[in-house]
């Protein structure tokens, strides 16, 4: 207890939640080997003790500039989303352990740290440092895979990212122009949205890249899949979860939402199932559980914001589960294309049965976690009467178990033999998967746990009636039965080595037309420059100073003729003049006479 | 990283999943399965009365409550989407949304 009490006298103090992962990432930078993989895994253990001392309304601020930033804001949603957040670091930093990068073990835990500063951001200039933090420290994830194709696609992150921050820049900016610093609180923008308010309109477009909206959304699948093998396990936890925390602080009620949302929980799908790339197969299902989040948040409601962010909680636990096993996989194989895999569990039993978990639990199967939390939000959407996004959400739970809970274990782990016998995943690798696994099924069968720590407490909402139970299993059996009718009858779309065109086209095929127009554009006016004035104005202003002399004295000459104070000169003679003077070699005679006359022009014009 | 690929060889004894007939079997408890929640379902309508989705009258709220309503609404929605998504990849025997693996390298 009275450790509790220093942890929380030293947040008014002004230390903040993130400090255990800003030391262990500042410690691991001069760490080597093993000691720098145990600090992945000692920080986020020491910030998880830091997260539970909290105590809810506790607030730590700094002056800066003139100004008071509320750098942390305690509440029971920033808690949750710490607790989380130190968990998703806890079970990285072991998957992680292998790696012998402190550059890349580092940059995790700030990536981490930057999460939770996000979480207890107290007001939006808080909230804007830490997520330009999140932006940079993120991209390394990508980056350390060190291929020429993870460089282009980390920029392409960082792109995404940096539009993201400078949008709630922007935002934030014009809000305080017109409201003074009451706009810097970090209140909900809901009303301020639907009366059509700029700033809260670009807040909304910044959190909405992070949130990978419809259209936003194709950094996800690009970044995530040229990651390492551990990078996705990082990067969904973190990223995607900050916005919807952010959203669900920010827009709760927007009713644009349910409708962004429901188009995000659907068009995913589609894409999934043709997707050969296994991990982007993943990221589809990715954007698809996050749009049930915004449904949550759209719609408003306790219970249903409530159901929103317990569905995050969840979502990072099984969904990270996923990666870490198709990264086991990749690992293992060097391979993540389900048109080379299949009958991997042969070598990879561990690997595969805690597949089978997460594909389980993001399906939503009664005593996963999954259940728990999307049964919520789909509840929460018929009960106020959003009959089509209902139906959407219900598509979209079939959609998902199709991809994500058959497809992925499937051709992964089953499918045609492909011949591969990799060996098991590394111990550290099969210990962060079991500790997924065990919450996954821990929260599905208890989910009270996960309730109690809710902003609303779930209203005692209880997701296992004999309704529920037999409707849901119903809709994920007959989605299952359709999946293996149409395997065999030979209906299903094979997995064929190939990429699929969704929206990143028209971002690529921009991005090139700018760069080759710029190139056109800027790399002409170069040219053109060069030719006027390097190779024209300059070499003839040259020209005409190396010529002036001898051109000068041929004038002096002529005028000296014309003025009938010599002969007239034949033109040879004007050639060995001309020549001497190039040279400098008049006769004395001659050179004082010039000098005279110039001397005498000199006089008469004063 | 360790990589080892092996040809399906008479050195390696094939797993119990190896065997169609084994398949089958998986397959044919499944349609059980299938069946087994159907049936709950009905019987849970009939004899305790399922809850509604929807607090009002409409159509849905009444077709929602039907035995087999979600099982039907699952499997065909992942007809469709299968269907669809074929589509989006080829339509008509030309590639719509599907290119080649290195479409971006160029």
């Amino acid at each position: 207890m009275a450790e509790t009490n220093l942890l929380a006298s030293s947040l008014q103090a002004g230390t903040h939640p993130a400090t255990a992962l800003l030391i262990g990432a500042l410690a691991t930078l001069f760490l080597r080997g093993r000691y720098a993989s145990l600090t992945l895994v000692l920080a986020p253990l020491f910030g998880l003790g830091c997260i539970a001392a909290l105590e809810i309304e506790t607030t730590s601020s700094i002056h800066l500039l003139g100004h008071e930033i509320l750098l942390v804001s305690v509440d029971q949603q920033a808690k949750l989303f710490g607790y989380l957040f130190h968990l998703a670091a806890l079970v990285g930093g072991i998957y992680s352990f292998h790696l012998r990068d402190p550059w890349l073990a580092s940059t995790s835990l700030l990536y981490a740290a930057s999460a939770v500063g996000v979480a207890f951001a107290g007001d939006m200039l808080s909230l804007f440092c830490w997520w330009e933090a999140l932006a940079i420290t993120s991209v390394f994830q990508i980056w350390a895979r060190r291929t020429g194709k993870a460089e282009e696609a980390g920029f392409r992150y960082l792109f995404f990212h940096v539009c993201s921050g400078l949008l709630l820049l922007a935002g934030i900016l014009i809000r305080y122009h017109e409201q003074g610093s009451t706009a810097l609180a970090l209140n909900s923008l809901s009303a301020s949205l639907e009366a059509g308010d700029v700033g809260a309109l670009l807040i909304l477009l910044a959190i909405g890249i992070k949130a990978a909206f419809p259209g936003l959304h194709v950094w996800l699948k690009d970044g995530y899949a040229e990651a390492t093998h551990t990078g996705p396990v990082w990067l969904c936890a973190f990223t995607t979860k900050c916005a919807v925390c952010m959203l669900a602080r920010l827009f709760p009620g927007a009713e644009v939402l349910v409708l962004v949302g429901a188009v995000m929980a659907m068009f995913p799908i589609f894409y999934a199932v043709i997707e050969n790339d296994l991990r982007r197969v993943l990221c589809y299902s990715k954007i698809n559980q996050i749009g049930f989040m915004v449904v949550g948040i759209g719609i408003g409601t306790d219970l249903a914001l409530d159901g929103a962010i317990a569905h995050a909680f969840t979502h990072v636990i099984y969904k990270g589960l996923l990666f870490m096993s198709m990264g086991a996989v990749l690992f293992r194989t060097g391979e993540i294309r389900g048109s080379h895999l299949g009958g991997l569990y042969k070598t990879m039993p561990w690997t595969t049965g805690f597949c089978i978990i997460g594909a389980a639990s993001i399906s939503a199967f009664p005593l996963f976690s999954g259940f728990i939390s999307k049964s919520i939000i789909i509840t929460e959407a018929a009960r106020n009467e959003y009959v089509l996004t209902w139906l959407c959400l219900l598509f979209a739970s079939a959609g998902v178990f199709h991809h994500a809970g058959i497809k992925i274990p499937f051709f992964a782990f089953f499918a045609h033999d492909s011949g591969l016998r990799p060996k098991e995943a590394p111990i550290n690798m099969l210990l962060a998967m079991a500790i997924s696994a065990f919450l996954c099924i821990f929260l599905g069968c208890n989910p009270q746990w996960l309730y109690d720590l809710l902003p609303n407490k779930a209203l005692g909402y209880h997701p296992y009636d004999a309704t529920h139970v037999i409707t849901q299993l119903e809709i994920l059996l007959f989605s299952a039965l359709a999946f293996i009718l149409l395997n065999l009858w030979g209906k299903y779309p094979p997995e064929v080595p190939s990429v699929n065109l969704d929206l990143d086209w028209v971002f690529r095929k921009a991005g090139r037309w700018f760069l080759s127009s710029g190139e056109f554009f800027w790399n002409g006016l170069n040219h053109q420059a060069r030719l006027l004035l390097i190779e024209g104005l300059t070499g003839s202003i040259c020209r005409f100073f190396q010529r002036a002399p001898t051109r000068t004295m041929l004038g002096l000459l002529s005028l000296r003729s014309l003025l009938g104070m010599g002969e007239r000169d034949s033109s040879s003679q004007r050639e060995k003049f001309a020549k001497r003077t190039d040279l400098g070699i008049h006769p004395i005679g001659l050179t004082a006479l010039v000098f005279l006359v110039l001397l005498g022009c000199l006089l008469l014009s004063y | 990283m360790k990589r080892r690929k092996q040809n399906m060889d008479s050195k390696e004894e094939p797993r119990w999943l190896d065997h169609p007939r084994n398949v089958r079997r998986i397959i044919r408890g499944f349609y059980f399965l299938c069946a087994a929640v159907v049936l709950a379902d009905l019987i849970l309508g009939i004899g305790w009365g399922k809850h509604a989705a929807f607090e009002d009258q409409s159509f849905l709220a009444d077709a929602e409550t039907l035995p087999a309503f979600y099982g039907a609404y699952g499997f065909l929605a992942c007809v469709g989407l299968v269907w669809v998504s074929k589509l989006m990849r080829s339509w008509g025997g030309k590639n719509l949304l599907m290119r080649e693996e290195d479409y971006w390298d160029g």
